[in-house]
């Protein structure tokens, strides 16, 4: 190997080494570590180490209190630093010193050490009166809230807030630097709880997202998606999709199983017993040198025999053994079914089920027309949903408007639920071929014959995935810019 | 050792390499996001339906304190002339009138039951333990009670001396067989002895009440024994019964020709 080859070999090694260690670096150190916000974040974040608080303390001497052979440890009790002992977040500083009797002196302590700060437990209420603080008010953040950090008095900051952004206890969102003052928190009552799977959904669309294909059928339409699909004036064909409703209705059913007691026959026995009732041999020619005395048995220990067992086993009939999980897994609709049941979908299913349930609720207190027309949480949910979309729709003029109302917070099984669906064409320019598509859930069940729609439309129905139904809604006629429709239809709750 | 290779080699050379070490990187990123939510193999579960009545819902109320001092409505039904009475005060209550009833998350309630079909003299003493909740509308809740059934096979199989266990356990809605379910009786699923019933309705739904039938006599009937037969007697309460349409007729709270719409008959 000439020295070429040999250079050539190290380079070669360095720069995959490199990439590695890039890659290595990428995956947690973003480039916004290197901002001046970050860098002058860790400032801000060194400068309350225990150790930066010491340095930048006067020095003070203080009373030694423990002395012993090895060394001595210093206290600054709460009442020399000014602090009130009853009062929350005293300090309580215990600084080390050198030994008296180590004639090696400073030697042996090679390393200084840091003065071990303990802040008191705090006291939740009001905030804490001016005094000396542990934490030193920082200039981004002078407000004392309680929900911020209590433990720090209020004033919270994180180390590395480039990597995302920190939402505080009370709903603020906040980037790093901006520590937003949280209203006052009057109550710390225990928000009420709920769970998805006690609501029925209707209404909006699911991930996947609806698209429309070539030839102007849907794909990604789920159970509970209710999607407008139409053309506008330059021939391009869209899908938009509304709110989402919810209704409390669980539902029940059981697992069963049955376990019983059977009686066993089994009778364990002693096979065989030795009774050694005398000698069985003499030995007459010489002097016996061992005598054996024949002894028979005072008592006789009696083996009480088992005669019967009760067994506790597990029996398993004939027509128990029913694979019937295995036919329930065939109905699950949704290959992300998996993914709900590792529980991906917990975070977002909250803030779904929020935002249906105060639309349901705000708009159960008035009429329902009134609802419809005044229909501002779906004016907001539409447009941002499609947010992208928009900005087409601001140059082409075409943007329309698709919300879904129920008449039913709340249902037990065999309830009728009456759906109504407004659309309104709130764009600047005619739409036409529109097709209004609703994919039920399958514990809703569409009565038949109870759709009617205030256009000309053709219906039909054919069945989803999940054993319920599509309903299309194919208008015959296109709707102007600020005209608008509405459908009706009554389900069942199953 | 080394050959001198040409530029466009080195270069596709490298490009297949970065491309390589990416396509790693992104695997295993993958490999671990796939990984995250699935429990490791060999996992033994919390909660099995082998546990003693009582110690699932002590479990539960300290796994979620929320569920401390919660009412939970819940509704008895059983076969025709089947009577209920619960135990309250060391002793059991008369026959209930009404099977809708409100009992505490997480403990155990003794029943009786009497008037069994085919089976006059009987009596079976099955416990009733709410492991979880629902969380209905304020002031809604007695309209969405858990119910509770009892069929006449699970009688049937008390009284040859079997052990009935049932997990009633809440559906989840998005993969809710598309089954009609009014007036019938509540679907049971039947699980073969070694299956573990509560770990199979957790995979159904999320299990919220446990009723076991079995005991068919007490073998005592005073003192610390009978206490704990009847598990220190926590509270419970009846709840008013729901009216229907014809009874809010007959006390004019309804108009007679009321429309027979999709409002529900029992709000």
């Amino acid at each position: 190997m000439n020295k070429k080859t040999r250079l050539s070999f190290w380079i070669r090694t360095a720069a995959v080494l490199g990439c590695f260690v890039g890659m290595l670096g990428c995956q947690s150190r973003p480039l916004a570590w290197f901002g001046k916000e970050s860098i002058a974040a860790r400032q801000r974040s060194l400068a309350q180490t225990p150790m930066a608080l010491a340095k930048q303390e006067s020095p003070r001497p203080l009373p030694p209190i423990v002395t012993t052979g090895g060394g001595s440890v210093s206290a600054m009790t709460a009442a020399d630093s000014g602090n009130d002992p009853s009062k929350p977040g005293r300090v309580i500083q215990v600084q080390h010193t050198v030994p008296v009797g180590d004639p090696q002196g400073l030697d042996s302590f090679s390393v200084p050490r840091e003065s071990m700060t303990m802040i008191a437990p705090p006291s939740y209420g009001p905030a804490m009166p001016s005094g000396p603080t542990v934490m030193p008010p920082r200039s981004q953040s002078t407000h004392s809230c309680p929900t911020c950090n209590a433990m720090q008095g209020g004033n919270y900051q994180p180390v590395f807030p480039h990597f995302r952004r920190e939402t505080t206890a009370c709903g603020v969102t906040a980037s790093y630097g901006e520590c937003v003052p949280c209203p006052t928190v009057e109550s710390f009552a225990v928000p009420r709880q709920s769970d998805p799977q006690e609501y029925l959904f209707d209404g909006g669309d699911r991930e996947p997202i609806v698209r429309v294909r070539k030839d102007d059928s849907l794909s990604g339409l789920d159970p509970e998606d209710t999607v407008i699909q139409y053309v506008t004036e330059d021939g391009k064909s869209n899908v938009e999709s509304g709110c989402r409703v919810a209704i409390y209705a669980p539902r029940f059913a059981s697992v069963r199983k049955k376990t019983s007691v059977i009686e066993s026959g089994i009778a364990q026995r002693l096979q065989a017993t030795t009774r050694p009732d005398g000698p069985g041999q003499f030995i007459e020619q010489l002097p016996s040198r061992n005598v054996t005395q024949p002894v028979k048995s005072i008592q006789r220990n009696d083996v009480r025999v088992v005669e019967a067992v009760r067994d506790r086993n597990l029996t398993t009939p004939a027509e128990m053994v029913l694979p019937m999980l295995e036919i329930s897994d065939a109905f699950k609709p949704y290959e992300d079914l998996a993914l709900i049941k590792r529980g991906d979908l917990r975070s977002t299913d909250p803030a779904r089920l929020a935002k249906a349930i105060a639309a349901a609720r705000a708009w159960s207190n008035v009429d329902e027309l009134q609802v419809i027309v005044d229909g501002q949480e779906a004016i907001e949910v539409s447009s941002a949903l499609n947010t992208q979309e928009l900005r087409v729709y601001e140059t082409k003029g075409a943007r329309i408007r698709l919300c879904k109302v129920a008449s039913e917070q709340m249902a037990n099984p065999g309830d009728i639920i009456s759906f109504t669906i407004r659309f309104d064409n709130v764009g600047e320019q005619p739409l036409r071929n529109l097709v209004i598509t609703d994919s039920l859930t399958p514990r809703l069940e569409y009565v038949a014959d109870s759709q009617k729609s205030s256009l000309d439309a053709d219906f039909s129905s054919k069945p989803n995935v999940v054993g319920s139904e599509i309903l299309r809604w194919e208008l015959k006629s296109g709707i102007k810019p600020g005209d608008g429709g509405v459908i009706r239809f009554d389900c069942k709750v199953r | 050792m080394f050959k001198r290779v040409s530029f466009p080699t080195l270069l596709v050379t490298w490009i297949a390499a970065i491309a390589m070490c990416l396509l790693a990187a992104i695997a295993s990123a993958r490999a671990q996001e796939g990984s995250r939510g699935r429990l490791a193999p060999g996992t033994q579960p919390l909660l099995r339906d082998s546990m003693p009545p009582g110690e699932i819902g002590a479990i539960q109320l300290l796994r979620k304190p929320e569920l401390r001092g919660v009412w939970q409505a819940v509704e008895l039904k059983g076969p025709e002339g089947m009577r209920l009475s619960m135990a309250d005060a060391g002793q059991f209550t008369d026959d209930l009138a009404e099977s809708r009833i409100a009992v505490m998350v997480g403990y155990v309630y003794r029943m009786r039951l009497t008037g069994l079909p085919y089976q006059e003299d009987s009596a079976l003493y099955p416990t009733l333990e709410v492991i979880d909740r629902i969380h209905p509308p304020p002031e809604r809740e007695h309209r969405f009670p858990i119910p509770i059934e009892i069929d006449e096979d699970d009688i049937n199989e008390a009284l040859r001396g079997g052990m009935v266990m049932r997990v009633v356990y809440l559906e989840d809605n998005e993969v809710a067989e598309p089954v009609e379910t009014v007036g019938r009786p509540q679907r049971v699923l039947d699980l073969r002895p070694t299956q573990d019933a509560l770990r199979t309705a957790d995979q159904l739904g999320r299990p919220v009440a446990i009723l076991r039938i079995g005991s068919r006599v007490p073998n005592v009937s005073e003192g610390q024994d009978w206490d704990n037969f009847l598990f220190g007697c926590p509270a419970w309460t009846t709840l008013k019964p729901i009216p229907t349409k014809q009874m809010l007729i007959d006390r004019g709270n309804l108009p007679a020709t009321a429309n027979t719409g999709s409002i529900s008959d029992r709000r």
